[in-house]
């Protein structure tokens, strides 16, 4: 454990094994409420510290700390399964790509054709053959063509088949998201219910919406409902993890005026779900439909859009 | 502490003292929010790091009792410090209604128990897939990354970086996210696993 000792990384790693002494500690916390980047880097030493433990890289004192201390958490137990399955997969060299080409022919399969050519002998043999392919091509063109007329008869068969087929995953995938839409209500009101385990309809000031995404299929909007007293409006949206470094939203009024946007949100995994997480101000959302553009922004800066949600906001 | 433990106390957040919370971390409201969200991701980190049973519920309940002391009028020089402090008072809380509670809690923690280490087969295959839903270039990547160079690991990983060009902390950034995004991936996979079971 010693040479680490003096670096952040190192202070980082014990702080994560319960070592660091309570001012170093105190310290430390303090750092990463404050900054992000740091919170980042803790992250980050989590990972190392859990792929150190299980390479078997971790001195005896270490792991026999990680053991009782890191490991003693459900969560904590759960991540180091993960980190053993993806070590074991990556050292394993697993065959999950498809077959690239060799090296030896590297030189293009037109060039060696032409090649062929080339050679004086080939020049007449080279004149027959053509002729007789020219022939024999004739003839299996007009074969061909007799086959295409069956084809094009079963081909218009099927296709009707797959309309069908098609239709019937259209109602599916509407009856999916009217469970998910179910769902999310349902999260909203436990969630609600959890922070209010006594006190009935106490008012509430900011307000929580899981926003969906809104598809070709999507009959009915969105509607975030505030209560008068509502301050700040929490805009949640479930998104595929780790694609981008950081994102932003902006949100539009349909019928113009001016925008609200975020420059620089964060995901954040969650179980299993990643989330990002944005608090605007209830006053910016007066009653209305709205049209929030969430982008991500990669390593370089450069922003992508990613997905457009349309949501309408309702007040009593 | 009441009986829901000392995640709940009878205070009733109200729109003006969120309001005042908010100014007093930035009088800009837009980065009041940016600094809101960063505290509550380091709260639900520390709750989680340290053990707390359930860091969201946690963190909702720190936040309310700083923007508490925030409305009754207490002068907050540092809300990120003073953030940690209360965060510290009300992980001892935790600690304390857990250790009450042991049997409850353990028979809670007993449900969702990891696959052990020598049956993992299934969640392997579960990694597989989800390495099979990357990029191309991105799966390659990560399992270069993570392949155990015995003599040293470290200098691997910054020959990868130069090699690809890009500095050694951008490379481990993007590592991590496509991490998060395996490990979420497994995670969903299991889920489905125990919605199917049930």
């Amino acid at each position: 454990m010693g040479t680490e000792t003096n670096s952040q990384a190192g202070l980082m790693r014990r702080y994560l094994l319960g070592l660091l002494p309570e001012p170093e500690q105190v310290a430390l916390e303090e750092r990463f409420f404050e900054d992000g980047g740091i919170l980042n880097e803790m992250r980050a030493v989590e990972r190392d510290l859990v792929d150190a433990y299980v390479r078997g890289q971790l001195a005896p004192d270490e792991k026999s700390v990680f053991e009782s201390h890191y490991l003693s958490v459900h969560r904590h137990a759960e991540r180091v399964a993960f980190a053993r399955d993806l070590l074991r997969l990556a050292d394993a060299e697993p065959d999950l790509t498809p077959q690239t080409g060799s090296t030896e022919s590297r030189e293009p399969f037109w060039r060696k054709w032409l090649s062929l050519f080339q050679t004086p002998q080939f020049a007449m043999s080279g004149a027959l053959a053509m002729i007789a392919i020219l022939v024999v091509s004739g003839l299996l063109l007009f074969r061909e063509r007799a086959r295409w007329r069956q084809e094009l008869a079963k081909s218009q068969a099927e296709q009707a088949a797959l309309k069908e087929k098609l239709s019937a995953l259209e109602q599916e995938i509407a009856k999916g998201r009217a469970d998910a839409a179910q769902f999310a209500a349902e999260l909203e009101r436990l969630r609600q219910q959890s922070a209010r385990p006594t006190e009935p309809a106490s008012p509430a000031t900011i307000f929580s919406f899981l926003l969906l995404t809104t598809t070709r299929d999507q009959v009915e909007q969105q509607t975030l409902r505030l209560a008068p007293n509502a301050t700040q409006v929490r805009l949640q949206i479930k998104i595929r993890a780790g694609e981008y470094k950081s994102y932003r939203v902006r949100i539009d009024p349909v019928d113009g005026g001016g925008a609200w946007e975020s420059a620089s949100v964060t995901a954040r995994s969650a179980g299993i779900t990643t989330t990002l997480s944005v608090l605007v101000p209830a006053r910016n959302l007066p009653r209305g439909d709205y049209n929030l553009e969430l982008s991500g922004i990669d390593a370089n800066g450069a922003a992508e859009s990613i997905e457009n949600y349309s949501f309408r906001v309702s007040r009593p | 502490m009441n009986e829901t433990g000392p995640r709940r106390q009878k205070w009733e957040l109200t729109g003006e003292a969120l309001e005042k919370f908010l100014a007093a971390l930035d009088p800009d409201s837009h980065r009041a929010g940016e600094k809101y969200e960063t505290i509550r991701e380091a709260l639900i980190s520390f709750f989680d790091w340290q053990g707390g049973l359930s860091p969201e519920d946690l963190c909702d309940e720190t936040l309310n009792r700083v923007v508490r002391k925030i409305d009754e009028g207490e002068v907050v020089r540092n809300i990120p410090a003073y953030c940690r402090a209360v965060a510290r008072l009300v992980l001892l809380e935790d600690r304390k209604w857990t250790t009450a509670r042991r049997a409850d809690v353990e028979e809670l923690a007993a449900l969702p128990a990891p696959a052990p280490v020598e049956n993992c087969d299934e969640r392997s295959e579960w990694l597989k897939n989800c390495l099979r839903e990357l990029p191309l270039e991105s799966r390659q990547l990560v399992l270069q990354y993570y392949k155990e160079d015995k003599q040293q690991n470290i200098d691997a990983r910054a020959a990868l970086a130069a090699r690809l060009g890009v500095p050694l902390n951008a490379l481990r950034s993007r590592i991590q996210r496509l991490r998060d995004r395996l490990e979420h991936c497994v995670r969903r996979a299991m889920q489905r696993k125990l919605l199917a079971k049930k």
